[in-house]
């Protein structure tokens, strides 16, 4: 085991070299410009604490980047202990009246996006999805971002925001329906 | 008469998927195996339920979409701009010497 030096990183090439795409990472998942630069200059200020950390084996990224990622999940920690983290309302797209089983409601059920599965769809298919990703609940957008972009597992995400297993997956189910309406509102437009 | 309709509609309701439960079916199936009663429920209101296809087919479309959001270009507003570039050099420049 070969000890790691200050001298084994180059801080001051770090943003010019990962920069932007460590940004681009967070800002994928906590959608505001300002909370991702800030994540992005925490990443860099606790790696230089934690050079020792820095195993010659990885790419500097890989390192830097497993540092972001935990940041992201620190933020939503945080932010799922603060009382505006509070569900919020959503009405569902379903049929809910009395004696009714619920079906969707014709207006907003699903329609036909008349996508295939190739790349026609390209970054601005992309771009909706993100838009759309960012208008979501703090909440909702927590455990969706967690389970499908960072693909931890529900055990682990009920750890960090303090919820229940059952509760992760209502969440899922609400975020995706009101996910898809938003994107299907602006893909057919 | 209504008696016996609200019977009729609470017990399709316990057998069959609504398409709250299908939709919620859907998403989790992405994750996790299904158990077999579920499996065989969501199949069958999948035969017949135009609306949760597309859902299906929409989630899967979204999924994909989101796995590959890593591959798109920092560029743009996906980027840092000069501003935010110095401030963060700044931070570093600041906290290597402690």
């Amino acid at each position: 085991m070969t000890d790691t030096f200050k001298s084994d990183i180059s801080p001051e090439l770090w943003v010019d070299k990962y920069g932007d795409y460590l940004y681009k990472y967070a800002r994928v998942r906590v959608g505001s410009v300002e909370t991702a630069e800030d994540i992005v200059q925490d990443t860099f200020v606790a790696a230089l604490k934690s050079y020792e950390s820095f195993k010659g084996n990885s790419s500097e990224l890989t390192w830097l980047l497993s540092i972001l990622k935990r940041k992201i999940v620190d933020y939503y920690r945080a932010k799922s202990r603060k009382i505006e983290f509070t569900e919020s309302y959503f009405e569902m797209p379903f049929q809910n009246k009395d004696g009714f089983i619920k079906k969707w409601i014709e207006e907003r059920a699903p329609k036909d996006w008349k996508i295939n599965d190739e790349p026609l769809r390209g970054e601005e298919f992309e771009k909706i999805v993100l838009l759309c990703l960012s208008f979501l609940p703090e909440k909702w957008k927590s455990v969706f971002v967690l389970k499908i972009l960072e693909d931890m597992n529900t055990l682990e995400i009920c750890k960090e925001l303090g919820c229940t297993d059952s509760n992760v997956w209502v969440m899922l189910h609400r975020a995706k329906l009101k996910l898809r309406e938003c994107i299907e509102k602006k893909w057919l437009d | 008469m209504n008696a016996i309709k609200k019977l009729q509609v609470r017990i399709i309701d316990a057998t069959m998927l609504n398409c709250e439960k299908a939709t919620f079916l859907i998403t989790k199936s992405e994750f996790e195996k299904l158990s077999c009663v579920d499996s065989v429920r969501l199949k069958i209101h999948l035969m017949g339920c135009k609306f949760c296809n597309n859902f299906k087919k929409q989630s899967e479309i979204i999924s994909y979409a989101l796995k590959k959001v890593d591959e798109i270009k920092p560029e743009g507003e996906l980027s840092l701009s000069e501003d935010q570039k110095e401030r963060i050099k700044k931070s570093i420049a600041e906290n290597l010497n402690k």
